[in-house]
């Protein structure tokens, strides 16, 4: 029943009834579905996927969307545009600006706010998402530490790619990053807004391993492998 | 009698900067239309409850007027198949820029916008398709070349929507009579039919190769 390719208004509902019957799982409607009365449609024209885990089973469509759509509680990449005094706004792609409250990060007080400039790249979790107000960042976890999250630093590089293109790359199925780590020496963040940063020593690497990605969108999974082989065999690594 | 409609080819996202596009060739008549959407709007369009939809329809020369007709027509077939309450607060703009014209132009430019909308992956109720029949005095030519069309009495536009398959919008010109609509949209009906399995498959190509 995965991997279908559904249209909008293609009720799905059979789908479900087939696999659920036995089971009695709770099911979770993901981004892409949504529920009429009786019934759950498809919205958007993709790939149906599903997840299950201990007692619920997820849904969702895969799509080609570049266009991104903030979701509670995932990682973006933004860029600092407009500066309050308790708070900066923030581009992450989405229709609307963000905002990034500078009391939000490790060790911040109202005396010792983090130095943000403007054209800053951040790294935040998204703490609100609601069609009908400001999207909230934030850039600690609930144990208010950083995590990872903050204000990427000088000398790295960010590139737009369709938003599949960063789920693929975050996902468990993909050692791209890790095979490309096996040969250069570099620092990457990927935000699910269909952003990558990537900082490595020289020019030349970095313009290698930005290309690399930009190639990943229409590659299959024998695609991949290829790619992984032809990474391995190109290069050797030197102990500077 | 099984219709007969001119030969459909797509490709999908060919331009890099619109959230979604689709150049949809029916016969020879060729429409290119692509999707910014949801952005951001500005305060005067702005509705509070949901997206703004526009579409801007531009003719192959840019000194003929603007099909304000066209455009009126594409808006009020699309408003009623997207959610656009889902995005309040921005703006979905569609844009379709005739590149060659050999009759059923409105047609083709409404399937090309499904076709792009679906590209973008903005939320949709259903599909549309559109079918244009026209009329002559013994005979009904579902889509017509530009020759046909100018000869003809009178002609029909249909567009049909996938859910229920029901009829969403009509336009018609020319002179028609009872059983001639009537016809028009027996045929129109199969036709639509043509259309959304056209549409499933140019999509599951699409997704095969890219996955």
């Amino acid at each position: 029943m995965t991997d279908t390719i559904v249209f909008p208004g293609f009720s799905i509902k059979s789908l479900i009834d087939e696999e659920n019957e036995a089971k009695d799982k709770k099911i979770v409607i993901g981004p892409g579905l949504k529920r009429q009365i009786n019934d759950v449609r498809a919205i958007k024209c993709g790939i149906l996927r599903s997840r299950t885990s201990n007692n619920l089973i997820v849904y969702w469509i895969d799509s080609h969307q570049k266009r991104y759509v903030a979701v509670r509680g995932e990682r973006v990449i933004g860029v600092v545009v407009g500066k309050g005094a308790m708070s900066v706004n923030v581009d992450i792609g989405t229709s609307e600006l963000a905002s990034l409250s500078l009391l939000a990060f490790e060790s911040a007080t109202k005396r010792n706010r983090p130095n943000i400039q403007l054209g800053d790249l951040v790294y935040a979790r998204i703490l609100s998402a609601n069609k009908d107000m400001k999207t909230e960042l934030i850039c600690v976890t609930s144990q208010m530490k950083k995590d990872g999250l903050g204000v990427l630093p000088q000398g790295g590089f960010m590139i737009s790619v369709p938003l599949r293109v960063c789920r693929r790359l975050l996902s468990p199925g993909c050692k791209l990053i890790e095979i490309l780590g096996s040969k250069f020496k570099y620092e990457i963040t990927v935000g699910l807004n269909g952003r990558i940063w990537i900082r490595s020593p020289s020019i030349t690497e970095t313009i290698y391993i930005v290309n690399t990605f930009l190639s990943v969108e229409d590659k299959d999974e024998q695609g991949m492998l290829d790619l992984y082989k032809q990474i391995t065999d190109k290069f050797q690594v030197i102990v500077r | 009698m099984a219709p007969k409609l001119r030969d459909l080819i797509i490709t999908y996202n060919n331009l890099a900067n619109p959230d979604g596009s689709a150049l949809f060739c029916q016969g020879n008549t060729i429409v290119q239309a692509y999707v910014f959407g949801p952005v951001d709007v500005s305060n005067s369009k702005e509705r509070s409850e949901k997206a703004s939809l526009f579409v801007t329809f531009k003719p192959k020369n840019s000194y003929e007027i603007r099909k304000e007709l066209y455009e009126n027509y594409i808006r009020t077939v699309l408003e009623t198949i997207i959610h656009l309450d889902m995005h309040p607060r921005t703006s979905i703009s569609v844009i379709l820029q005739e590149m060659q014209d050999d009759g059923c132009l409105l047609s083709a430019a409404v399937n090309s916008a499904c076709c792009a909308l679906l590209d973008a992956g903005i939320p949709m109720k259903c599909m549309i398709a559109s079918v244009t029949s026209c009329i002559s005095v013994d005979a009904i030519q579902l889509d017509p070349n530009k020759e046909a069309s100018q000869k003809s009495d009178g002609s029909i536009v249909l567009t049909f929507e996938s859910s229920k398959n029901g009829i969403i919008s009509v336009t018609s010109e020319g002179e028609l009579t009872f059983d001639n609509i009537k016809e028009a949209i027996k045929l129109g009906c199969l036709a639509s039919k043509e259309i959304y399995d056209f549409y499933h498959k140019s999509m599951k190509k699409r997704f095969l190769i890219n996955s």
